[in-house]
């Protein structure tokens, strides 16, 4: 990704004040990523107390590291990138799963899926959807804390951060198309899931 | 318009990018109630994601990290000055060895045959680059076990 404009200007400026001494102005560069850094730690480091230690150590690595980034994305990419790999390595040092094998089972025919809609439709009528929508955002919560990690933050990156699929795979630094792929899979999984508990919960 | 009922695939798409949707699939959503009512799930899933309340830590973060970095970074600049200055030297070096030696070395090359000349550039070529493809993996080798990126 070939990035110019004059937010590269401002990343710019950021980056040589900090080269030529100035570290108070890393301040600056961790306010403008602290956010989209803080999603990928909580989304990917259950472990509350391993947190603050990662955080810290994503950011003097982006400091250590800062004089070899070339301006070819955007800062906050690069930095969500080292965020990206730390967690990823704490991750495999702790040998907890990275993806799961979700089976994503065939495709209904259009009898089963009448009848699955039938039996769970949450837009029957709108006091339903108004309390579905209420309910939504809790059991939303828990149902994207059971998915793997890198299904949590493919699924953060693109839906609450709203980063495009060239600048996730920069992030993750998988093809385009299998972060398609995970995605497609972990938007039918959380779907599934959602309507699972809805059902369960309706019962 | 096609009877065939939607898969995932294409009603993520007709849910996420109905501009770029294909006439068919827009056609049969419209049309059939179950792949409506599954869009529609898919809509409110997507918006609930969006809405998801973000992370904050609850310490200060740029305090803490700021406070452990060092009061001035020349480190780069540094490094730069040491490689300008090797490369200073290594062009120095081969100068006063062409100017000191120079007819020393090209009689050290008139008395061998041509053949041999091109065995021993080819057989320096390929140990330079074999040490040096070597030497790339180390630092790699390296570089990964400092965990450092």
């Amino acid at each position: 990704v070939n990035y110019k404009n004059k937010n590269n200007l401002a990343d710019q400026l950021l980056v040589d004040k900090v080269l030529h001494g100035d570290t108070s102005v890393f301040k600056a560069i961790m306010k403008n990523t602290e956010g989209l850094v803080a999603q990928i730690i909580f989304k990917m480091i259950p472990g509350v107390e391993d947190r603050k230690d990662i955080a810290q150590d994503i950011y003097l690595k982006t400091f250590q590291k800062l004089g070899s980034f070339k301006f070819q994305s955007k800062l906050s990419t690069w930095v969500a990138q080292i965020a990206y790999n730390t967690c990823i390595n704490h991750l495999e040092k702790k040998k907890l799963i990275l993806l799961n094998n979700y089976n994503d089972g065939e495709e209904p025919d259009g009898e089963t899926l009448e009848k699955q809609n039938n039996e769970i439709d949450p837009f029957s009528n709108e006091t339903e959807k108004f309390i579905f929508k209420k309910e939504l955002s809790e059991i939303l919560k828990i149902e994207i804390n059971k998915l793997s990690p890198v299904y949590k933050i493919l699924i953060t990156l693109y839906h609450t951060e709203e980063l495009n699929y060239a600048e996730i795979a920069e992030i993750t630094e998988l093809p385009e198309g299998t972060v398609k792929n995970y995605l497609f899979r972990a938007r039918k999984v959380l779907r599934d899931n959602l309507l699972l508990t809805y059902k369960k919960e309706a019962l | 318009m096609t009877n065939k009922h939607l898969n995932d695939a294409e009603i993520q798409q007709y849910v996420l990018q109905k501009t770029n949707c294909d006439t068919d699939i827009i056609e049969h959503i419209q049309h059939c109630r179950n792949c409506k009512i599954k869009a529609e799930q898919y809509n409110l899933l997507f918006e609930g994601i969006k809405q998801q309340e973000k992370p904050v830590f609850d310490f200060n973060l740029a305090d803490l990290v700021v406070a452990q970095l060092p009061k001035s970074q020349h480190k780069v600049s540094n490094e730069k000055s040491f490689f300008y200055f090797i490369i200073f030297i290594a062009i120095i070096s081969v100068c006063i060895v062409f100017y000191l030696f120079a007819n020393n070395l090209l009689n050290l090359f008139q008395g061998i045959a041509r053949i041999s000349i091109g065995l021993i550039i080819i057989t320096g070529a390929s140990l330079l680059v074999f040490l040096c493809i070597d030497m790339y993996r180390t630092y790699q080798i390296q570089i990964k076990t400092l965990n450092f990126y």
